[in-house]
């Protein structure tokens, strides 16, 4: 081996050895146990004498069988649909918003903040508050502007708006955060030329800033996908699912599935069907994230 | 320009103030309404129906709340130790890892940030329940130091993406001229490399403390019943229909996390939050 490859040789073990205690700690806690759910997805629950037998793909057989199953995915994706494009043409409002020369900008900073530094735990009984029929101050304000009582989260119709509301309550400071960051690494000589050249302010928004802003945007969009799938303490606190599944998301089915009717092994195959989705996302992300976003 | 066309305009410049005000008005009622409504149960001492507000208010449940001996105040030591230590066995684990990955031409880089990568996309409630199921065997289970290992692995994604992030952003000429000069592999490291990429790594230790703070579900699966955080106090509370003891605890906790955010502002600064993610 030559000098110089050995010393490469060298650099990279050293370089490994910095990065072990946090891969095996990953590993240990994340990689591991979701290989265990992946296995014992293949096998069935154990009821009593009977113990746990290799049951091949019969968990995902009953899984297209389920109705519920259906239901809560749809459940899902209509709450992702709602939540991801709102939340973030909010964050980027925003973000532009405040980094402009505005009077008490730094008070409206942290109006921002706020939502999004409460733990999803609060934030949900907040809003639990909030929406109570009669006490709530949202139901005393509609009731001013005239609009009859109705329990919003009792209902089956408006239970899943109410949580897309909270989400993005609580999600939109969140993105703002990542935009503003953006915002302030671009070069003013951009508006100034602009402003020379006579454009209008959207005209400048729409050709420059919005494309500068495109890896910021895949981003936040990668992140927003991943949490509508993977919040779960609001539907716990406020609805547990109700009225009638309608407010259901997959993981809150998976606890029910897990906890309630206590099927482990159908659980795990729900959790690998939630994964495959998950990771999808995140290795869109990893590939897309260097390539193909940047302004050029 | 006539005089019907200027009246014109101001009509419609008076229209825009009206509706950009009202639209102001809705999304000030959206972001402090419900913030409002916290506020007001953390004070009522009495609100049955069909009073539209309070009909007493009062400190009796914010002297319950913080009376040395109550379970409050318990929970609060028990959070901030266990987010405390969490940060230390994070960043003892993060810093090493993000210099190698931030900084380091290594082979299979590709690979290893997306074994990092991943986890940010696991679903945490299987997870957890895995865990408690080992942890149980380990007697770890219902103890602090099962807690903060949870709480450790959960933070270590963002730890060690956001210290990659900010020794990716230190200059590499100003340790060439530490190196230069005569400063050894340490020394660059210790007086020049770490002191650069600390608001950085200062910024991932508080993310780190605040999600440990904030962490639910995993002290939940691994905590329950002997670790009670300030969050499990929360839910208890409010799942008890004590709502005024819930609201409390909320604002405790909002407490911290806005204090941070503002020293994050401080921290983190724009060219270390654009490396994020890439």
């Amino acid at each position: 081996m030559s000098a110089d490859g050995s010393r490469r040789f060298a650099a990279n073990v050293h370089g490994w050895l910095l990065v072990l205690p946090a891969a095996a700690l990953l590993v240990l806690f994340t990689h591991y146990p979701t290989v265990a759910t992946f296995l014992r997805s293949f096998f069935s629950t154990a009821k009593g004498a009977r113990g746990s037998a290799f049951v091949g793909v019969d968990n995902y057989r009953q899984m297209i069988d389920d109705p519920i199953f259906w239901q809560v995915l749809s459940n899902n994706a209509y709450f992702a649909l709602g939540t991801i494009p709102v939340s973030i043409g909010l964050a980027l409002l925003m973000a532009i918003w405040v980094n402009g020369r505005i009077a008490g900008k730094g008070w409206l900073r942290l109006a921002y903040f706020t939502p999004t530094v409460l733990p999803m735990i609060a934030v949900a009984n907040i809003w639990l508050f909030f929406y109570t029929p009669q006490y709530g101050l949202f139901e005393q304000v509609l009731s001013a502007f005239g609009v009859p009582a109705h329990n919003f989260l009792g209902s089956k119709d408006t239970v899943l708006t109410c949580l897309i509301i909270v989400a993005i309550w609580k999600e939109a400071g969140f993105f703002m955060i990542f935009y503003l960051a953006a915002l302030q690494q671009m070069s003013p000589n951009l508006a100034e030329a602009a402003a020379i050249e006579g454009a209008s302010r959207w005209h400048f928004f729409r050709r420059v800033t919005f494309p500068l802003l495109m890896p910021t945007t895949l981003f936040v969009l990668v992140n927003a996908i991943i949490n509508s799938f993977r919040l779960v303490d609001h539907v716990v606190v406020m609805t547990r699912g109700g009225p009638d599944n309608a407010s259901s998301l997959l993981l809150y089915y998976i606890y029910e599935v897990g906890f309630r009717y206590w099927d482990s092994a159908y659980a795990a195959a729900l959790t690998m069907v939630l994964l495959a989705l998950l990771a999808l996302f995140a290795v869109g992300q990893f590939l897309f994230m260097d390539r193909k976003v940047h302004y050029r | 320009m006539s005089a019907a066309a200027h009246g014109e305009t101001r009509a419609v410049r008076i229209g825009k103030m009206l509706l950009r005000a009202a639209l102001l008005g809705l999304f000030a009622f959206f972001i402090f309404g419900p913030l409002l409504n916290l506020l007001l149960w953390a004070f009522a001492e009495r609100w049955y129906f069909p009073n539209k507000l309070p009909s007493q208010y009062g400190f009796t449940f914010w002297e319950r709340v913080f009376n040395p001996r109550g379970n409050a105040m318990a929970s609060l030591v028990t959070s901030v130790g266990i987010a405390v230590t969490t940060v230390i066995v994070c960043l003892a684990i993060a810093v090493p890892a993000g210099l190698a990955l931030g900084r380091l031409q290594l082979r299979w880089r590709a690979a290893i940030m997306l074994v990092f990568l991943l986890p940010s996309a696991f679903p945490n409630l299987p997870v957890y329940v895995n865990i408690a199921r080992v942890f149980y065997e380990l007697k770890l289970a219902g103890t602090v130091p099962g807690v903060v290992l949870v709480h450790a692995a959960h933070g270590l994604v963002l730890a060690v993406w956001i210290s990659a992030a900010a020794f990716a952003s230190v200059d590499k000429a100003l340790e060439e001229a530490a190196r230069n000069l005569g400063a050894g592999a340490w020394r660059c490291f210790l007086t020049v490399t770490l002191p650069l990429a600390a608001p950085g790594i200062i910024a991932g230790g508080i993310f780190v403390f605040l999600e440990s703070l904030d962490e639910f579900t995993g002290t939940f699966f691994v905590g329950v019943p002997d670790v009670q955080t300030l969050p499990l106090l929360m839910f208890n509370a409010s799942m008890g229909g004590n709502y005024q003891i819930a609201s409390i605890t909320a604002l405790l906790l909002l407490v911290p996390s806005v204090g941070f955010m503002l020293l994050v502002e401080r921290f983190l600064k724009p060219n270390v939050m654009a490396t994020l993610g890439r």
